[in-house]
């Protein structure tokens, strides 16, 4: 057996589709390559052995039929297939399968004509106007676009990073190789990691918003559970074979899919209703894990360690399953036959209980969106859209996974005190004179011991600031909808007509840049921990046990409170949020925020945490116990702190001021308290609408020691 | 559906989260099932079904010390934290719906002045009943709003869809012991009354 034949013993890798579109654009015209498939590549006239490994095949994921009539379509009858495909039909039908449902996750569909612009077909002039509405100073399109930070792409090519990976002839011989050589998709994925990032899945205008990276690896994913739900092709009496799923017997990737749109008025106004079902359905869970607990001891926060570690094991025996996760939020891909209650029984027995939101669809018209829409169509009683889903068997669920909770409990033992729905252990924990209630398992978390020395020995009696940054996938979703709305109208005008363009807003699906926005936070965490690694006064209090391939988390962190550390911490964050995200909103619809919660280190971390959870509603929000309770946008916190340094301040004297503003309401009164005694806080007001109090709680955090 | 829906003035309370351990006591801002029930029993001995909550914007929490005094060793046990309710403007305003029964008349609950929740003898959780009314409720899905035994549910008319339970302390009939009984808590989804769901909105999920 020679080196190609042990090749040709791989495994079909779907990730492997698309390795063409890192191929850059003067190879391809150099070697007459159409798209980014290789299936009409002449192999011969350029001397390059043509690959053979069941990878190979997936190239034929998007073939079209040529003019000579014998010839055959993806779209066809899988029995009008090919001769040569005979080995690879259920794989290939299914890639094709994987594929449309990845790009159906991303973006805009439906595929209709009219609604994208092929940035390839457009001179310089018009790219030109296009960068220039978006403020990006390259000379063509090329690159991803990303909704919260435009000039990413810009910037990676200014530090020398370019999209295409493959630029010689030696890249595209490199390329096959790839394609017999590769030994799974995530080696791929690691390998081209850079390159994946930077390439938009789609460069035609709206779609290059999403890296090729995620929708590969979301095509991996779906891909893999779709081929372990789906037996050998059967053979029928006819001598034809079907692909059978969930006991559902198709020909044709329509059949399986159904339409894959719902309804919509095309560019003539003609109302289209996508009423073709299909017969393969499969789930979309988005899953929020939530922790009923109260903190009431600082090893009690071990629990989200103990949530790090269970995310890790659903991530790892679920790994294709899991289309993306944070430390909080899960989204599933699953296949009907699957137990979700099996899926999440840990998180169950240690208290948490997970709020999903659950669709079941048509794989034609399965997306991260079809929930609000199905919701909403439902409420506005839009008869056509819920007649088609109706049609279709589309269901959206919200489904509450609780640990079993028996129906009452005596008053001796008690309910645990932290977790509040187990009996607790017939002994207490004893501490400090304190009795405390608490259940077998919230006893081992509290029993894995101090998160970290000094909080309890060395901080004793010092004030502490515990600060913990959010992400919110709701806000996520409407804002990248809402940004995604704006990038249309920006480079929709006169000259680059975009057909049909309600419907594209409307259709946009988000989950694919949401992976990528996810991806950037987590990025801009790390940075900010790096950025304060030597700083002794900051913990991170739940570190990763390595051992277990566990990531730190990220997310909580705790120092003892000074003013330069505070001002260190809020400054780091919006310098990073310009880093990452600087095209995003930074206000109450940021999806990101900082909460910071100051108070003396006895007070209850529960209280911390609720603040955490119940009130981070702004960009910067601030808790400083039994003084103030406010929040800001990245505007004015840069405003406030850049006045200070420069602000000698009377506090009596502002307090004055605000005092008399609360008690008169009078506007006048306080334009001209400020205007006398304290200009810059006047600006501030004036300019900005940044009220005194705003001011002064941030001076008396950050800089309240220069009295005047 | 129909409620007796009475709306409360109340100066200053506290309705304990049964959350408790080390000193700090939180207070929650719905009137569980359990709470004003003991209350009405109290001062009317009658077996009431009723649950509430406060009207957003009319309070602000604040935090109250004070200290368990030992009677036997006349000395002050370690200081207690505890939140309370206080006016945002001049009272804090509560909604309490009652399912309507043969047993009683409305007219009961006229000019009536109760106390409900924890510290009353430090003169928390004076109620006085503003305005009484009979209103009908559509029965729609959404979540849940308020906090209450599971066993009572039926009698509001509410159907649980998919629950959060937690548990609600129910006294036996001698007011010495009790057991903490199963009950539906805020955002589980429901069929209800559409006053006992969140923000009094709809949802459209499949059952």
């Amino acid at each position: 057996m020679n080196e190609k034949d042990i090749m040709n013993k791989s495994k079909f890798i779907a990730e492997l589709h698309d390795i063409g579109k890192l191929v850059d654009d003067s190879l391809k015209s150099k070697y007459g390559i159409i798209g980014h498939t290789f299936i009409d590549f002449n192999f011969t006239k350029f001397g390059i052995i043509q690959p053979s490994s069941p990878s190979w095949w997936g190239q034929y994921h998007e073939k079209t039929k040529k003019k000579n009539s014998y010839d055959w379509k993806t779209e066809d009858n899988i029995n009008n297939w090919s001769k040569d495909l005979k080995n690879y039909i259920k794989e290939l039908f299914l890639l094709i399968i994987a594929d449309h449902l990845a790009s159906s996750f991303s973006r805009s569909i439906p595929r209709i004509s009219g609604a994208s612009l092929d940035t390839t077909k457009l001179d310089n002039n018009e790219q030109n106007n296009i960068l220039e509405k978006l403020n990006i100073e390259l000379d063509t399109i090329r690159g991803i676009i990303k909704l919260w930070n435009k000039n990413f792409y810009q910037k990676e090519e200014k530090d020398g990073n370019y999209w295409a990976y493959f630029k010689t002839k030696d890249d595209l011989k490199n390329l096959f190789d790839e394609i017999d050589g590769c030994k799974s998709g995530d080696d791929f994925l690691k390998k081209y990691k850079k390159n994946l990032l930077l390439t938009p899945e789609d460069k035609a205008i709206p779609r290059n918003i999403t890296s090729l990276y995620t929708h590969i690896m979301l095509v991996g994913k779906i891909f893999r559970v779709l081929i372990k739900n789906v037996p050998k092709p059967i053979k029928n009496t006819d001598s034809s074979i079907s692909i059978s799923y969930n006991r559902k017997d198709v020909k044709k990737t329509i059949d399986a899919e159904g339409d894959n749109f719902i309804c919509y008025k095309d560019k003539t106004g003609k109302l289209k209703k996508g009423e073709i079902k299909g017969e393969w359905q499969a789930r979309f869970i988005k899953c929020n894990i939530k922790v009923p607990h109260s903190f009431v001891r600082l090893p009690d926060i071990n629990l989200l360690k103990k949530r790090e570690e269970l995310i890790n094991n659903i991530v790892v025996n679920y790994k294709d399953n899991v289309l993306f996760h944070t430390s909080d939020f899960i989204i599933l891909f699953l296949p009907l036959n699957v137990n979700l209650d099996e899926i999440f029984k840990e998180f169950s027995e240690y208290g948490f209980y997970i709020e999903c939101t659950e669709t079941i669809a048509d794989l034609g018209i399965l997306s991260s969106i079809l929930d609000n829409k199905t919701l909403k169509a439902r409420e506005e009683k839009e008869q056509n859209r819920v007649k088609v889903l109706e049609k279709r068997n589309t269901k959206v669920y919200k489904k509450i996974l609780y640990p079993e909770v028996t129906e009452e409990i005596e008053i001796e033992p008690f309910i645990c005190e932290v977790c509040q729905q187990k009996k607790s252990k017939n002994e207490p924990w004893i501490h400090e004179n304190i009795h405390e209630w608490i259940c077998d398992k919230c006893w081992k978390i509290r029993q894995m011991g101090e998160p970290f020395r000094e909080y309890t020995e060395d901080w004793k009696d010092e004030k502490v600031c515990w600060f913990k940054f959010s992400i919110n996938q709701d806000k996520l979703e409407k804002w990248l909808i809402s940004s995604f709305s704006d990038y249309i109208d920006c480079v929709d005008n006169e000259i680059h007509k975009i057909k049909v363009k309600d419907v594209i807003k409307e259709e946009f699906h988000t989950l694919s840049p949401q992976i990528d926005f996810n991806y950037d936070y987590k990025e801009m965490l790390k940075e900010f921990w790096e950025e304060f690694k030597n700083e002794e006064d900051m913990k991170k209090p739940i570190k990763a046990d390595e051992r277990n391939n566990e990531k730190d988390y990220n997310e909580l962190g705790v120092f003892k409170y000074s003013e330069e550390l505070t001002k260190k911490v809020i400054n780091k964050f919006c310098e990073l949020f310009d880093k990452y995200f600087p095209d995003c909103s930074s206000n109450d619809e940021s999806p990101i925020c900082l909460s910071l919660s100051i108070s003396n280190i006895k007070y209850p971390i529960r209280d911390h945490w609720k603040y955490f959870e119940t009130e981070n509603n702004n960009f910067l929000n601030i808790q400083h116990h039994n003084v103030f309770k406010d929040n800001y946008t990245k505007e004015e916190i840069e405003l406030i702190l850049n006045k200070i340094p420069s602000s000698p301040i009377s506090k009596s004297s502002l307090y004055d001021v605000i005092e008399t503003f609360e008690r008169l309401n009078s506007d006048f009164e306080l334009t001209i308290r400020l205007k006398e005694k304290h200009k810059d806080i006047f600006e501030l007001y004036a300019n900005y609408n940044i009220m005194p109090k705003k001011f002064l709680n941030i001076f008396r955090l950050v800089g309240g020691d220069r009295e005047k | 559906m129909k409620f007796i829906k009475l709306n409360l003035e109340i100066n200053s309370i506290i309705i304990g989260e049964r959350i408790k351990g080390g000193v700090f006591r939180p207070c929650q801002t719905t009137i569980p099932s359990s709470t004003i029930e003991g209350a009405l029993k109290h001062y009317l001995g009658l077996d009431i079904k009723a649950v509430g909550y406060f009207v957003e914007d009319t309070y602000k929490i604040q935090e109250l010390t004070y200290s368990v005094k030992d009677k036997m060793l006349q000395t002050a046990k370690m200081p207690i934290f505890a939140n309370y309710l206080a006016p945002k403007d001049k009272k804090i305003l509560a909604d309490i719906f009652i399912v309507k029964d043969n047993s009683f008349s409305i007219d009961l609950f006229n000019g009536l002045t109760f106390r409900m929740g924890a510290l009353k003898s430090k003169g928390f959780g004076k109620c006085k009943v503003a305005e009484i009314k009979e209103e009908e409720y559509q029965i729609v899905q959404g979540l849940l709003k308020v906090k209450l035994f599971e066993n009572e549910a039926e009698s509001f008319n509410i159907t649980a869809i998919s629950p959060i339970y937690g548990f609600l302390f129910r006294p036996d009939k001698y007011s010495i012991g009790g057991k903490y009984k199963r009950a539906l808590f805020p955002d589980s989804l429901v069929k209800a009354p559409k006053i006992l769901l969140k923000e009094k909105e709809e949802t459209y999920y499949d059952k």
